[in-house]
């Protein structure tokens, strides 16, 4: 397939995601206006005069007819208006922007760290059988899926923070004797690099191990199970029982030949995964104080602030289906049969 | 060169497999020679061990699977105490095998020309920047029109029959001293057969290359093949030069065997006109493995030990009252 | 049904690990069932003389910081964290499968909009979505039972699609239909109870993310409230003692959750060996 076909599926796969976020936005103009009882009053908030609940009933548009209120909440999305924080005053989409890079960093991290585990363990489960790294394969697959992410967390925090002492106190990105780096990313690892400082990367990165190992332990477990299974479904095809007959390497047999076809199932995988990292995020971001949007949700969830959390689903809504994209595309860009029966 | 010395030699060979419900007793005593410029075919049911064997020669044997007695030895080298990087070294290179289902014996993920060129680097014959220019000449000797363009295709893209060529065209690229092909035909329309097989003969000949033809196709073997080693459940029971075998066979499952497929008709798959079928290998079996279907089985045929006769030059046979 | 005993007692002597987790699955239901009978102390009376004392005789999970007993709240708290995942797994089951039956059975329109639903919650990260059905539906406990049902919905609307497609065709399916019977008919009395076992495994599997999904929703503060015993809701509690070492009070209802998530795990894993077709002897 030629590169002008890969470009059309492409395109094709981006419109495929557009039902999605017509649903997305469907949802969540359903939650947020068409609550049993009257919205204005969630909105105003529990500090709320009849006067402020009139107020707000207006200035939402709360009391016009639904197909009117649906294109005005659209137009609000479309310019980026999520409405205003009752907790902070501040507009939704300005708080979450800024809290946006610390769970990015967080997540990021958590990715990478889950990956590099996951992918070794599960290709060195399929090609070792019934071996103790198999076992632990195994091990680490069952448990991880019924470990409850915060449990896991808070245990961290005890045996490496108050038991042994290794780890920083969990209480946000950076202690508090540093200042944070100049904003160039939001990501105080890549802006102290930037800036030359290497004890705020230090300190900055020693904050993020405990929360990213966390979340990177929970999609661990799905993760290198597919990765095992794929390999040992793909290792026992036609096509290795050629390339060993051809005498390619082992190295080559491995990674060019069986990795690489094994790559599909596990980027499907990767979409799931995806789902619950988003979620597992917001309970990490508890344990750990950590300042990303997933505090912020919760926060605003503890002083029925409405808007914001609703801003909030939004959003990692959106930026779920951007992921999904982006796999699908990889995947297109990996398997050069996609598309055969568009 | 003594053209005596063989290129493959098999040796009383025997192999067992592991599984859940027993040991299977897979190969008992298998033993043949392929010599230079010779096509030796192997034919026998499903299941007679054909494949085997030719696993077991190339030492890409099932883990499964162990070889308790005998010895292979190729162009020289002792197969069975060779280690594994030997083999990789040999594999592809003095010694190439080609499996059915072209398909999916190919990566369907990656263009075949990378693949022919994949073998042409690891044995040498070729460097990252001749890569391309040589599996192009390969696919050219296996006389695939448009190599140029061919070379990036996938295998999906292409039929069964250029699959096959492009399997051939690997195999043979670091020019083997022997060739395996196991049922390389199985599954492709006649005529893509035909013209499948006259290239392998083509090639074969060209070469001065020795052949292993694995089939079930009792009549292809007849039509390319110079000697014909006949498998049943683990044995071979007899073998000789085609035209003797067909002539006169002198034991009684292969006499039955040419019966069920005259020349040019049916496979060994198809027959049902010899009654029972194949024994259970996992079982305690008498020393000779056809005895619950042979018509001629009397008391002798169950003493040990059965080994194989030279009843004329060339023409081996297993059994205690050849025919 | 010698047949289905005979292939259950393989089953089970074959993987022990499954007859341990039966085990443990009915020590669970006992627990919650006779909870308040077996509990040593009241779980909500408080004592400011015992509080944060850590495991001892008299109290084996220790005390938490308003001196109740851990070990009687962990045990009482079973009861309503299994109530929650069952009754969320249950109508998410009931609803789901019926929507998804229909769509395999009757395909088209109806098809297309179970399948847009499905699609459309699926669109969102899963627990997010729980998150904001809660705070727009109300914080209390059903509406935490409602948002699991709800998230868990497309799971098994998909297992009923695929079930009721595959045996639409069959032929005692097509026999019924001769037989003069509707299509409805059909669906509800010779499809559905055919595709149950399936489901069985599904739902046993579902349980254990049906309990995390309750616990991590309370360990946010959504759903239950204080003094309620709720394994979630006390780890959220004893979070904030492991900095200064009190480990007792999260750990026990975190190894709590941890056990009967891993218990239905294990169910449901067994439960795949007795029914998948495939793995009959």
């Amino acid at each position: 397939m030629n590169g002008n076909g890969k470009l059309r599926m492409i395109i094709g796969r981006l419109g495929q995601s557009i039902p999605s976020v017509i649903g997305i936005i469907i949802v969540t103009f359903v939650l947020t206006r068409a609550l049993p009882g009257d919205p204005a009053v969630y909105f105003a908030g529990p500090a709320a005069t009849p006067e402020s609940i009139q107020q707000i009933r207006e200035s939402l548009g709360l009391d016009k007819s639904w197909p009117e209120q649906f294109l005005l909440y659209v137009r609000d999305l479309a310019t980026g208006d999520l409405g205003v924080s009752i907790s902070t005053g501040f507009p939704v989409a300005e708080e979450l922007l800024r809290r946006l890079p610390a769970s990015l960093e967080l997540t990021l991290l958590a990715l990478i760290f889950s990956i590099s585990v996951a992918l070794p363990l599960g290709i060195a489960a399929a090609t070792r059988p019934n071996s103790w790294v198999d076992q632990l394969c195994r091990l680490i697959v069952t448990a991880g899926v019924s470990l409850p992410v915060f449990f896991t967390g808070l245990f961290m925090v005890y045996i490496f923070y108050y038991l042994l002492g290794f780890a920083p106190s969990p209480l946000g990105r950076l202690d508090i004797i540093y200042l944070s780096p100049p904003q160039v990313t939001g990501f105080y690892t890549i802006d102290a690099l930037i800036d030359g400082d290497l004890e705020v990367f230090g300190a900055a990165l020693a904050q993020l191990i405990m929360p990213a190992v966390t979340l990177g332990t929970f999609t661990l477990a799905p993760l290198a199970r597919m990765t095992r299974g794929a390999m040992l479904q793909v290792l026992s095809s036609d096509f290795i029982r050629t390339a060993r007959a051809s005498g390619l390497r082992r190295s080559t047999v491995l990674y060019t030949y069986a990795f690489r076809n094994a790559l599909l199932p596990i980027l499907t995988t990767l979409g799931m995964v995806f789902s619950f990292m988003l979620g597992s995020n917001v309970l990490v971001e508890k344990v750990f104080a950590w300042p990303g949007i997933g505090s912020f949700a919760i926060e605003a969830l503890i002083v029925s602030d409405y808007v914001a959390v609703q801003g909030f689903v939004l959003a990692m809504a959106l930026l779920y289906v951007a992921l999904n994209l982006t796999i699908d595309i990889l995947y297109t860009l990996v398997d050069p049969r996609v598309g055969l029966d568009d | 060169m003594d053209k005596r010395i063989p290129v493959l030699r098999v040796e009383d060979l025997d192999v067992e497999f592991r599984t859940r419900s027993g040991i299977v007793r897979a190969l008992q005593n298998v033993s043949f020679e392929v010599h230079r410029g010779e096509m030796v075919g192997i034919v026998g049911e499903s299941g007679s061990g054909k494949s085997v064997s030719a696993m077991t020669a190339m030492g890409i044997l099932d883990p499964a699977g162990q070889v308790t007695k005998g010895a292979i030895t190729l162009g020289g080298l002792d197969v069975l105490n060779a280690s594994e990087s030997t083999l990789q070294e040999m594999r592809g290179r003095e010694v190439s095998m080609i499996f059915q289902s072209p398909r999916t014996a190919l990566n369907p993920i990656r263009t075949v020309g990378k693949q022919i060129a994949d073998v042409l680097r690891r044995h040498g014959s070729a460097t990252r920047q001749t890569a391309r220019e040589m599996a192009i000449k390969a696919l050219m000797s296996v006389r695939i029109p448009d190599p140029e363009r061919r070379h990036d295709a996938y295998p999906f893209e292409l039929s069964g029959g250029m699959c096959q060529r492009i399997m051939i065209a690997m195999a043979l690229s670091c020019r083997p001293e022997l060739l395996i092909a196991d049922e390389p035909t199985t599954g492709l329309d006649v005529t893509t057969q035909a013209a499948i097989m006259d290239l392998i003969k083509e090639l074969a000949v060209e070469r001065n290359m020795a052949t292993v033809l694995i089939t079930h196709d009792l009549a292809m073997a007849a039509d390319y093949c110079d000697r014909i080693v006949v498998m049943h459940a683990g044995h071979v029971i007899e073998s000789a030069p085609t035209a003797e075998l067909f002539a006169a066979p002198k034991h009684p499952y292969t006499a039955k065997l040419m019966k069920a497929t005259p020349r040019g008709e049916g496979s060994l798959d198809d027959i049902d006109s010899i009654a029972g079928s194949l024994p259970d290998l996992r079982t305690e079996l008498p020393p000779c493995r056809f005895s619950a279907r042979c018509e001629r089985h009397e008391d002798i045929c169950d003493t040990p030990p059965l080994a194989a006769q030279e009843l004329s030059p060339g023409h081996f046979v297993t059994c205690r009252r050849p025919l | 049904m010698n047949e289905f005993f005979k292939h259950l007692k393989y089953v089970l002597t074959e993987n022990p690990v499954t007859l341990i987790a039966g085990g443990l699955f009915m020590t669970l239901v006992v627990i919650a069932v006779f909870g308040p009978v077996l509990v040593p102390y009241d779980p909500l009376a408080s004592n400011a003389a015992l509080t944060l004392k850590p495991p001892s005789w008299e109290h084996w999970f220790g005390t938490d910081q308003l001196g109740r007993d851990v070990f009687s709240r962990v045990l009482i708290a079973t009861r309503l964290d299994l109530a929650i995942a069952v009754s969320a797994v249950a109508i998410s089951f009931i609803v789901g499968s019926v929507l998804g039956s229909l769509a395999g059975f009757f395909g088209g329109w109806t098809d297309r909009i179970v399948g847009r639903l499905t699609d459309t919650i699926m669109a969102f990260p899963l627990f997010v979505l729980a998150m904001g059905i809660v705070a727009a539906m109300g914080n209390t406990v059903e509406n935490i039972v409602y948002a699991t049902a709800i998230i868990n919905l497309p799971f098994y609307a998909r297992v009923a699609r695929t079930e009721v497609n595959v045996r639409r065709n069959a032929d005692f399916v097509l026999a019924a239909r001769l037989a003069g019977n509707s299509s409805l008919r059909l669906l509800a009395t010779q499809i559905y109870p055919n595709m149950l076992p399936p489901m069985m495994v599904q739902i046993s599997l579902n349980m254990g993310w049906a309990i995390l999904n309750a616990a991590g929703l309370s360990f946010i503060g959504l759903g239950v409230r204080p003094p309620t015993a709720e394994w979630g809701i006390m780890v959220a509690e004893g979070a904030g003692y492991i900095v200064s070492g009190e480990w007792w009070l999260a750990l026990f209802p975190g190894a709590a959750l941890m056990l009967a998530v891993f218990c239905f795990n294990l169910l449901g894993d067994g439960l795949r060996d007795l029914i998948d077709p495939r793995r009959r002897t």
